[in-house]
């Protein structure tokens, strides 16, 4: 009897494990490997990730963003494949390590059936690490192969500067020679006020406008040569203005009248005789050659004052 | 208008006999006002240009008794006219009133009705006042009731302000201001002057009554030669330049001048320095403008026309100082 019980148990319990493998064999199953389990730092290792299941289970690709002690590189793309009733999922993910040691990849849980081994990793500075060996770069110094053109580089451009040379050197000598363009004369305000004065004369202007000439021509004297703002004063405030470089009382007031001339021309249509104009100029020709003679003059005077000032002092200092 | 050498030159001639009363009114005024010979040139500009003077002093400068005795020897009628706040319209002008007696409305004339019009602190009456004022020497007329009465000619206002003293007054809106033909700052008398001014008052010298020197009818004459003389086109160009000058200072190399400059002036402002030019030319009893003659008054046409900005009056630079500064740019022909 109790033969017969025990033997009905067994056959029970061998059919429930039966059923529970059976049943077992039929879920999804998840496996991980590397490419390689010894690394550098810093060295791209491949995880794949593998997972199994029936034909027709919904199974979605594993979510893996993060395992400790490693950085993920990148997440290359995910295969799929059917093969005699079940599917296959294989994700790739290259990973590595920046943290020297010995690092597992942890079990990667698929369902509370099924998840991975984990996976030892060595990270390592130098493969093999050799402490006997010398302190030098990270990298190797290389070689670099000789080249001809780089070494003698600056040669090259020197002698295409030198060519040039010889060329312009050459062409110089033997070329058709330009004549050269006439070098500007700077002329003084006194030279150009002399020269605009003979032009004019020369010149057959309108009478209305030779003595509106003949006017700018002595403002634009004064303007430069005695710093007088000339061009923007009245005749009345010029002749006010130009007063002190007169020594001469005659000449001053022929230049009073010929000023009020001119603004009787320029301003109530007055009609000059010829002889007017005539005068009118000789006045404005000797005015401009009495206010430049004056002008030097004064000019020597303060040179030799200032001379005569410094001897004076090296004279006090010499007798001290 | 052109006009050929020989009819400038008829013209010079007939303004030099014209223009006697001008020394004979200096002449005369000069016995009674110690100094001021600026003010009362630029009063004589006023009359001759048919413009309108705004005078700015302080109290006790003489502004009355010159216009009074100008109106006296010009034989002209003259009416003072305090400006108050309680001022009306009515009081200038004019109004009708009742008569009981004929039982109709009659007119009673208001004290515009003169040659010469002292408006004695202006800025003191409200702005219909100013207004009714200020319209009366625009059009030279008034209306009072159903009737338009025109205004004796010559017809001159003289207007004061006082430059002290602004707390409860009006001041005149650029608009208004710019309808005088010259704004003219009245300055202390000169040490000398003023001893003698001081010696005439304490001692008791009677001063000796004006005497009229010339008739209206001969003013009227010289107002209209005024208008003749003759302004060449470069002298127009002069002033153009002077008032473009104040609009667009950059345009004349005058860039710093353009943050201190509000406004520049307005055309009546290139009118009236050409009006007050040949005005000026009539008193140097010439026919013709010359630079010489705009440059001496424009201080005076142009101070109340050109307007400043804050920065400008933070730096304490007046409407002269631009237009020192304008003048200084502008070329003259």
């Amino acid at each position: 009897m109790f033969k017969k019980g025990a033997w009905i148990i067994g056959v029970l319990y061998l059919l429930t494990v039966g059923v529970h493998a059976s049943l077992y064999a039929q879920g999804p199953s998840v496996t991980a490997s590397v490419d390689k389990n010894k690394i550098l730092l810093g060295e791209p290792v491949l995880l794949t990730l593998e997972i199994r299941a029936p034909a027709g289970d919904k199974v979605q690709p594993l979510k893996l963003d993060s395992i400790p002690h490693f950085e993920f590189l990148s997440t290359d793309s995910i295969a799929r494949e059917d093969t005699d009733g079940q599917q296959v999922i294989r994700q790739y993910f290259r990973i590595t390590s920046f943290d020297s040691g010995r690092w597992a990849i942890p079990p990667i849980v698929l369902s509370a059936e099924a998840k991975t081994a984990s996976i030892l990793m060595d990270v390592v500075f130098t493969d093999p690490f050799d402490p006997s060996q010398p302190y030098h770069d990270i990298q190797d110094i290389r070689s670099v192969p000789f080249k001809l053109g780089k070494q003698f580089e600056k040669w090259w451009y020197l002698a295409a500067l030198l060519l040039v040379m010889i060329t312009l050197v050459v062409y110089w000598m033997t070329g058709e020679k330009k004549p050269r363009a006439e070098a500007k004369v700077y002329k003084s305000a006194y030279a150009r006020a002399k020269q605009q004065l003979e032009a004019l004369k020369a010149s057959r202007v309108p009478e209305n406008r030779f003595y509106a000439r003949l006017v700018e021509i002595l403002r634009a004297f004064l303007s430069e040569r005695a710093g007088v703002n000339s061009l923007q004063q009245t005749s009345g405030d010029l002749v006010e203005k130009i007063k002190p470089l007169f020594t001469d009382e005659s000449l001053y007031h022929s230049l009073e009248q010929v000023l009020a001339l001119c603004d009787l021309v320029k301003f109530a249509q007055y009609d000059p005789e010829d002889a007017e104009a005539q005068s009118a100029y000789e006045v404005i020709h000797k005015g401009v050659d009495h206010i430049e003679e004056g002008i030097r003059h004064a000019a020597k005077l303060k040179k030799e004052e200032r001379a005569h000032s410094v001897k004076e002092s090296g004279e006090v200092i010499h007798k001290k | 208008m052109a006009k050929t050498g020989e009819e400038i030159r008829q013209l010079n001639e007939k303004i030099v006999g014209a223009g006697y009363f001008v020394d004979a009114l200096r002449k005369e005024i000069g016995q009674v006002i110690v100094g001021q010979h600026h003010m009362l040139d630029r009063l004589l500009i006023g009359l001759l240009s048919n413009g309108h003077v705004l005078l700015e002093g302080v109290p006790g400068l003489a502004k009355t008794l010159t216009i009074k005795s100008l109106a006296t020897a010009i034989q002209a009628d003259f009416n003072r006219i305090q400006f108050t706040p309680d001022l009306l319209p009515a009081d200038v002008i004019g109004t009708l009133i009742y008569n009981q007696q004929q039982n109709e409305f009659v007119v009673r004339r208001g004290p515009i009705f003169a040659n010469f019009i002292l408006a004695d602190e202006i800025n003191r009456a409200p702005a219909k006042v100013q207004s009714a004022l200020l319209e009366a020497m625009q059009e030279r007329q008034v209306t009072i009731g159903d009737h338009t009465y025109k205004l004796d000619d010559p017809f001159l206002v003289l207007a004061t302000q006082n430059p002290l003293e602004q707390e409860g007054t009006y001041p005149l809106p650029e608009a208004q201001v710019d309808r005088f033909i010259m704004k003219v700052i009245v300055r202390y008398p000169e040490m000398q002057e003023e001893q003698l001014i001081l010696r005439h008052n304490v001692q008791g010298e009677r001063l000796p009554p004006i005497r009229p020197v010339v008739n209206i009818q001969e003013i009227l004459d010289a107002k209209s030669l005024v208008r003749d003389i003759y302004l060449d086109e470069k002298v127009e160009r002069y002033i153009l330049d002077i008032v473009f000058a104040t609009r667009y200072p950059g345009r004349y190399q005058l860039e710093k001048l353009t943050p201190l400059i509000s406004y520049g002036a307005s055309p009546r402002g290139s009118i009236n320095l050409a009006l007050a030019g040949k005005a000026q030319a009539f008193l140097n009893k010439r026919g013709f403008v010359i630079p010489e003659d705009i440059r001496s008054v424009i201080y005076d046409v142009l101070r109340h026309r050109i307007g400043l900005t804050y920065e400008a009056e933070a730096e304490n630079i007046a409407a002269e100082n631009i237009i020192d500064e304008v003048l200084k740019a502008v070329n003259v022909p």
